[in-house]
């Protein structure tokens, strides 16, 4: 069974840097992966909230 | 008075240099040889300002002499961590890259506002790479060190901070604090820290990390010395667009207050939760000397941190966007690799974080409705060594740089006003943290209650021992 999740940041990683311009190292990889992973982390766990669609973005209390 | 007993609070200090029993030269004359003797140990300061400073000293003497008011902070050396712009000095911000830009053309605001009262500036301080940085340790300018058990990091970033006014170098720092910077230091080397709430001081002149978390505050040996530098530091600038247009409302004529009628609530589930037993018991602690019994439960707090976290990397990645594509092999790694990972993170993914942070604000908003503070801890466990990759935590092997900003990240993610106060657990050589949250704006509940702390012992800076410099600072 292919394992997705790997495939998956490889591409990312192969794929994003030329976009944004920058390359990835090979010595550099595995750490940049490991805080993908993190981030996916947090991505589900936010995932997890339902937000409305009319819901404005926020920074500031005062605004 | 002479400078070798300066007192180790710039209240005292400004009060001895106001009546003459101490002078500015004297004050920082002492302050520049404590400097001097610590740093190689301490690591605290990346640049001494020691001719500019003398030189204000002096200036200051002589508006005394003249019968002029030299302002509340009268003498009272600090120092800045070294994203703060200082005239002709290179604004590092921790990193390497930095250090090839040429010097600031003039002073960030809170600077000049501290020495429009009075204060000193005796130089910059050492922090972690762009502060994206919970521990304090710099692949280029070195770790700064915790003046408690030198072994032990400072916390970060703004760990020059936090080891400067533990080590009795300055009595006041400033630091910045995007998610969780100032009151990590402040816990580990066993001082206390303010995080006014987002917009309240400008951060004009100061080098950003995520313009929509950072904020600026000081860190010091005691709450009276925390309220004269933030009250100092109040006041509108256009510059800073997040500025608030409210009014400066000083707290230090409230300090006395106390928290008398306050409603106080220990915050439970999440903060409950991925602490070490030393971490609840500080809360619990305060939370005895508050005589705060009823819990409050922050529900959403795991996912407002992890909004935070998105936000942190993305809009840092951001920020050095062009520097990811000409400088990589020149950050620390440990910064590059997450910044690199957040220049790939989906759009949708932040704009969902920004809506979330709208949406926990209001509850936030209405958790503040049923209580006036709230008590959490400041980190899940006291500093560790510096290098430590990872703590236990229930048997479990906990990574160390992950997990210091767990429960600091909710509450600024908010926005909210905190103080974080020392606390001595019995059976633990080196200090813990507790955050002392309010609702915005209400900085001065926040410092009420922790004065209150303060007085009755509950809360009380700890004392580095006297390596140092052959003699344990003034004080508790």
């Amino acid at each position: 069974m292919v394992d997705r999740t790997i495939d998956e940041i490889d591409c990312w990683i192969d794929a994003g840097p030329l976009l944004a311009g920058f390359t990835v190292a090979e010595r550099d990889r595995q750490s940049v992966r490991e805080n993908l992973e993190v981030a996916r982390r947090m991505k589900a766990l936010l995932d997890t909230i339902v937000l409305d669609d009319g819901d404005e973005p926020a920074t500031v209390f005062h605004a | 008075m002479t400078a070798a007993t300066l007192p180790a609070s710039a209240g005292e200090i400004a009060s001895a240099v106001r009546s003459r029993r101490l002078s500015a030269c004297e004050a920082m004359q002492f302050a520049l040889d404590r400097i001097e003797r610590s740093n190689k140990l301490i690591n605290a300061f990346t640049y001494v300002l020691q001719q500019r400073a003398l030189e204000q000293a002096a200036a200051l003497d002589a508006r005394i002499a003249r019968g002029e008011d030299p302002g509340p902070l009268a003498g009272v050396p600090f120092a800045v961590k070294n994203l703060f712009d200082i005239k002709g000095v290179v604004t590092l911000a921790g990193s390497r890259i930095n250090a090839s830009n040429p010097g600031a053309t003039r002073d960030a605001f809170v600077i000049r506002q501290l020495e429009a009262a009075g204060a000193i500036l005796a130089g910059a301080l050492n922090m972690g790479e762009y502060a994206y940085d919970f521990t304090g340790e710099n692949a280029h300018y070195g770790s700064s060190r915790n003046p408690l058990d030198i072994t032990r990091m400072s916390g970060g970033s703004s760990g020059g901070s936090g080891a400067a006014v533990s080590a009795g170098m300055t009595p006041v720092a400033l630091g910045s604090d995007t998610n969780g910077s100032i009151r990590v230091p402040a816990a580990f080397c066993g001082i206390f820290g303010l995080k006014p709430t987002y917009g309240r001081l400008s951060r004009a002149g100061t080098f950003p990390f995520v313009s929509s978390l950072d904020h600026v505050g000081p860190l010091a040996r005691s709450t009276a010395d925390l309220a004269l530098a933030y009250d100092a530091m109040l006041g509108l600038d256009a510059e800073d667009p997040v500025l608030s247009r409210q009014p400066p409302a000083p707290v230090f004529p409230t300090l006395s207050l106390g928290g008398e009628g306050l409603r106080i609530r220990v915050a439970s589930g999440y903060f409950r939760q991925g602490a070490n037993t030393a971490a609840l018991r500080a809360v619990d602690q305060i939370a005895h000397a508050l005589s705060a019994q009823e819990e409050i439960e922050i529900t959403n707090a795991g996912i407002a941190r992890a909004a935070a976290f998105l936000i942190t990397m993305a809009e840092g990645a951001a920020l050095h966007a062009e520097r990811l594509r000409t400088r990589f092999d020149d950050f620390d790694p440990d910064t590059v690799h997450r910044l690199a990972a957040g220049a790939l993170l989906p759009a949708n993914w932040i704009v969902k974080a920004h809506k979330f942070r709208r949406h926990y604000q209001k509850e936030m908003k209405r958790i503040f409705e049923t209580c006036d503070i709230i008590l959490a801890p400041a980190t899940p466990c006291p500093a560790t060594r510096i290098g430590q990759k990872y703590f236990e935590l229930d048997g479990v092997q906990m990574p160390v740089r992950a997990n210091i900003g767990v429960f600091t990240q909710p509450v600024s993610f908010a926005g909210l006003p905190v103080v974080t106060v020392p606390v001595k657990v019995p059976g633990e050589q080196m200090p813990l943290g507790v955050q002392i949250i309010a609702a915005p704006w209400r900085e001065d509940l926040a410092l009420r209650v922790a004065s209150h702390l303060e007085a009755c012992g509950a809360a009380n800076a700890f004392t580095a021992p006297a390596l140092m410099d052959g003699g344990p600072v003034d004080g508790n």
